[in-house]
């Protein structure tokens, strides 16, 4: 019971971190490698608008998200976009360039010591023999599912959202159709970035956030993005609290010190046996959702 | 002014050895379309390989304390037998899929040499590599000699890749990547191809990986982590993708702009601004030349003169097909 | 392929004059020590921190008139926290700089440049190699300001055999430091008596520890946590989520201000760590911790190494003062300065004053007493602290009881 819960808290961050980068995958159809960056950038400056500046937590990461929104959106406008007729490998390792530029100015501006922790106290808990949760771990799952359910409405019932998935489905074909591709796309970017911001938060308010933070979870992004299948956000989800339930459930089977050794084994297994993902959706049936 | 040179021989070497592994990536990435994402893992395979093979019996069960040429020989082998293993299965994907592949293997390559520590020292690294010619010569003018056989090594690779890329195979090969359909028909095994390259590749970087632990003089699994790899396809990408000579200079020139920000005085006020001036210059090299050079300093078409090889743009085609 | 040795020979032309005017530049009376450490990448913040505090060293030395007349000057070289980093700054260090003496290195630099100091005669000083390697390795051109991972395993054992008969462990896995003081721990604390009950390994790129922290605690609440700070804080925060009820053991990392103001409250009497800084409240410790915040604007922390990277500085300039300042003259006196025979001084111009009045010093740093051993590690000692009211406070003195080892 207590490492199922376990299992929801972790996979449900990597599900909010791994969604938004799914979607810049699925409507610009490259790894953006740069999104592990502003997970980081995201959670150092929700850090300091609550230490330095003294804002209330809330306040704080109302105020983030959207920031990190718009820097994602001016990044893919300035780096990008320009590069949309020069194939993916271009754009991939322009994201390489981002997030090697993003770490860099982090790490010059918020230096010295090597890991931030937010303020916070939780006093509130469910506590019963053999099982416990508190305040902020209640607070991050829901908080994450809200996250994604707000993305589903967006998606699934504005005439943006419609148009995104248009794209994703057939670019050529939802130009033709006139859809307002411009808007479409700056929007994915928008939300996308900002999902990366607000999955950093999340993940610092439970343990602290360290300058690497970007590096290591874009590989387990990588990985569950890979396990859901690259083709629909719905597979990610699944893929995230998949290998939420591995790394945490891993531990009462084998010696801990294979965990990642097993996480990437299951990797490899998965894209050999099914490389298109667990959940896979043919193409046709997608665009036309 | 012999230290200067002493310093510069050191930092040629250097150059050497990132020059050699990026034309091996450049010869199965570039020219075979084969993203690898795990060069650093095949890399510390061959290293493994060999500092077990030669080092004197240290706290581990297997030290057959062989001879630097079987050492050698036996890093080879057993590099390509790994890439072989590797290869086989994960060849039937393509593009971004391959790449996560070789990249989850390279993770778990090095994750096993951190565990298994009764065959590989674990965390505890190798402290000392038996080197070739060692103690014949003064530890200076070790640094010469060192130089002296990386750039031996460079140009023994370069030679052999210029020449397998003009042959018919590499010809081939390079087809593949432009188009798996004509090359099909005209009657050439794909899937063979592919991992002949594969394991070829793995059998170059089997045996240049000993040089990175003469220069370095120990061994420990975090030296091969994703950092090495991006090196190796960040000095791909700016040399030019395709590009032999391209894959050279742009290791050279990203080895010696990253050494060089050392010469940089670093002062207490400035010390964090200065840590993140190597990640924002990479970053920013990356980023101008994907722009305005595409096709990286030395695009593949002035290699090869014939009508005009688009490395990225068919790479990015090949991308959106799965083929099993 | 004559164009391209064309490329050779023009780059190598074109460094060696870059490199020629860096020498040209270099002025007559100075001497040199490198200080050659990560200032960017893992080890980055340790470094930086560092560097700050032999700086202020390095100007203490030049406000009492230099080495022997001459000027201190510290040149700097980043090795991005790698090996391959460490060989080639220590090559620019020393043929390069011409530097005397080598401070700030991490173990395994310092281990894969063993051979090499020796050769060029030039002194390695490690502010906090831990590496049970150099305890009989060093003595010759390296020296180590800490006693090193296996004394800390049983000054750690020493102090949780105080507190209760049973104890595992969480190390972090990949790290030689962690692994080898978990080791030494366990083997200490079996020897004193007490049962080990468990060792669970965690790697730093897993996202969470929820269920390794869970399983550890199920075998034995009283914890040894042999972490990185990143991985130690995101244990201790779940530790007192989950409201577990026991005993913690910090190694050095650990000891750090965000640790102390963790849990406001939580852990106060509950972490029981080891600082690497011998005596927090003794009056070398409180004096340099005075200086560093006012150069600073921030507090040392013990788990940062800052006592250790001063007294390094000020040792080398002391053993140059001794006797020649050069890379020999250092090695041949450094244990001389260091003690424990001798005047005790506290700084580098009492030491000078001293030493020219024709005496023997013993020098006492900031982190501790210091005197080295034949093999160049310094006598361990070491303070048992713990947090309260958000700081770490001095609970005892400690010393290692041999019995254990």
């Amino acid at each position: 019971m207590q490492y199922i819960f376990f299992a929801l808290i972790t996979g449900s961050t990597l599900a909010l971190a791994a969604v938004g980068f799914a979607l810049v995958r699925q409507t610009e159809g490259f790894l953006n490698i740069a999104h592990g960056q502003f997970m980081l950038l995201g959670a150092f400056v929700a850090h300091t608008l609550a230490t330095t500046y003294g804002l209330n937590l809330g306040l704080a990461i109302a105020i983030t998200v959207p920031l990190i929104g718009l820097a994602g959106l001016a990044t893919a406008w300035l780096v990008f976009f320009p590069l949309r007729d020069k194939g993916l490998l271009a754009q991939f390792f322009s994201s390489v360039g981002v997030a090697f530029i993003v770490y860099g100015i982090v790490s010059a501006l918020w230096s010295g010591r090597a890991i931030k922790v937010f303020p916070i106290t939780s006093d509130f808990s469910i506590a019963m023999p053999g099982f416990s949760a508190t305040a902020i771990e209640l607070g991050i799952v829901i908080g994450a599912w809200l996250a994604v359910l707000s993305l589903h409405l967006f998606l699934a019932h504005t005439r943006v959202g419609t148009s995104i998935r248009a794209i994703a489905g057939n670019a050529e074909l939802a130009r033709a159709r006139g859809i307002n591709v411009r808007l479409a796309i700056g929007s994915v970017w928008f939300v996308g970035t900002a999902l990366a911001g607000l999955s950093g938060i999340l993940i610092g308010l439970i343990g602290g956030v360290g300058i690497e933070l970007g590096w290591h979870y874009i590989l387990i992004i990588l990985a569950v993005a890979v396990l859901g299948g690259l083709r629909t956000l719905y597979g990610v989800l699944i893929g995230g609290l998949l290998v939420g339930a591995v790394i945490e459930l891993s531990t009462l089977v084998v010696p801990s010190k294979y965990g990642v050794l097993i996480a990437f084994g299951l990797i490899v297994v998965t894209l050999l046996v099914k490389p298109e993902g667990i959940v896979s959706v043919s193409k046709r049936k997608e665009a036309s959702a | 002014m012999s230290g200067n040179l002493v310093f510069l021989a050191g930092l040629v070497t250097l150059a050497m050895i990132y020059a050699t592994y990026t034309m091996i990536l450049n010869f199965e990435a570039g020219w075979g379309g084969l993203w690898d994402l795990g060069s650093a893992g095949l890399i510390a395979v061959g290293a493994y390989t060999f500092a077990i093979f030669t080092a004197p019996q240290d706290g581990i069960v297997f030290a057959p304390q062989q001879s630097l040429i079987v050492g050698w020989l036996a890093s080879i082998v057993v590099t390509a037998a790994v890439a072989y293993i590797i290869g086989k299965p994960a060849l039937r994907l393509r593009g971004e899929y391959f790449l996560i592949t070789t990249f989850a293997f390279s993770v778990m390559a090095i994750e096993l040499i951190t565990t298994e520590s009764w065959l590989t020292a674990g965390s505890g690294g190798f402290r000392t590599i038996t080197r070739p010619f060692d103690g014949y010569v003064g530890s200076r003018e070790y640094n010469f000699f060192l130089c002296g056989l990386s750039i031996v090594a460079a140009f023994i690779v370069y030679l052999l890749l210029r020449r397998l890329g003009h042959s018919p195979f590499g010809r081939a090969l390079r087809a593949t990547r432009e188009n798996e359909a004509a090359a099909t028909s005209v009657g050439r095994n794909i899937p063979e191809m592919r991992l002949k390259a594969f394991v070829f590749a793995g059998a170059l970087f089997g045996a240049t990986a000993p040089l990175y632990i003469f220069y370095v003089r120990s061994l420990y699994p975090h030296m091969f982590g994703a950092t090495l790899t991006f090196t190796l396809w960040t000095a791909m990408v700016i040399g030019g993708i395709g590009n032999l000579k391209g894959a050279f200079i742009g290791a050279l020139l990203l080895i010696g702009a990253t050494e060089a920000t050392q010469f940089l005085q670093v002062s207490v006020e400035h010390a964090n601004v200065l840590a993140a001036a190597r990640p924002i210059l990479i970053g920013v090299a990356l980023l101008v030349v994907i722009r305005f050079r595409p096709h990286g300093l030395l695009p593949e078409t002035l290699a090869f003169r014939q009508p005009r090889a688009r490395a990225l743009a068919s790479c990015a085609q090949e991308q959106r097909t799965v083929t099993q | 392929m004559s164009r391209k040795l064309k490329y050779i020979s023009s780059l190598a032309a074109t460094i060696s004059i870059l490199l020629g005017d860096v020498n040209l530049a270099m002025a007559q009376d100075t001497v040199k020590f490198g200080i050659l450490t990560g200032m960017s990448g893992d080890y980055g913040p340790w470094g930086q921190a560092g560097l700050a505090a032999a700086q202020i060293a390095a100007d203490e030395i030049n406000a009492a008139g230099g080495i022997n007349g001459s000027k201190l000057e510290l040149v700097v070289a980043d090795n991005k926290s790698t090996l391959e980093g460490a060989v080639s700054g220590w090559k620019r260090l020393v043929e390069v700089e011409g530097v005397i003496a080598v401070g700030g290195m991490e173990s395994d630099g310092a281990l894969a440049l063993l051979q090499e100091s020796a050769n060029s005669k030039v002194v390695i000083m490690c502010p906090a190699c831990g590496t049970p390697k150099l305890k009989t390795l060093g003595g010759d051109y390296i020296f180590r300001l800490t006693g090193g991972d296996d004394d800390l395993g049983v000054i750690l054992a020493q102090i949780a055999l105080g507190k209760a008969k049973d104890a595992g462990a969480i190390t972090q896995g990949g790290l030689d430091a962690t692994e080898s003081i978990t080791g030494v721990f366990r083997k200490s604390f079996e020897k004193g008596g007490g049962q080990f009950l468990n060792d669970t390994h965690v790697s730093a790129d897993t996202v969470s520890f929820r269920g390794d922290l869970d399983q550890a605690v199920n075998a034995s609440p009283n914890l040894l946590v042999s972490t990185g700070l990143e991985v130690g804080i995101r244990l201790l925060s779940d530790y007192q989520r989950r409201n577990y009820q026991g005993t913690i053991y910090a190694i050095p990392e650990i000891i750090s201000q965000e640790v102390a103001e963790l849990g406001s409250g939580f852990f106060d009497g509950r972490i029981f760590g080891v600082s690497p800084t011998y005596d927090l409240e003794s009056a070398s410790y409180k004096s340099f911790a005075e200086r560093y915040s006012k150069k600073t604007g921030k507090q040392p922390s013990p788990a940062m190494y800052e006592p250790n990277y001063y007294d390094q500085i000020i040792l080398l300039a002391l053993a140059a003062t001794a006797g020649d300042v050069t890379g020999q003259g250092i090695r041949d006196n450094l244990v001389n300065v260091s003690g424990p025979d001798g005047e005790k001084v506290f700084s580098y111009a009492d030491g000078v004053r001293e030493l020219k009045a024709g005496k023997d010093i013993d020098y006492e740093g900031a982190s501790g007493p210091i005197d080295f051993n034949e093999y160049g590690n310094v006598v361990s000692r070491y303070s048992e602290v713990t947090p309260r009211n958000g700081e770490w406070v001095n609970v005892s003195s400690v010393e290692l009881d041999p019995d254990l080892r």
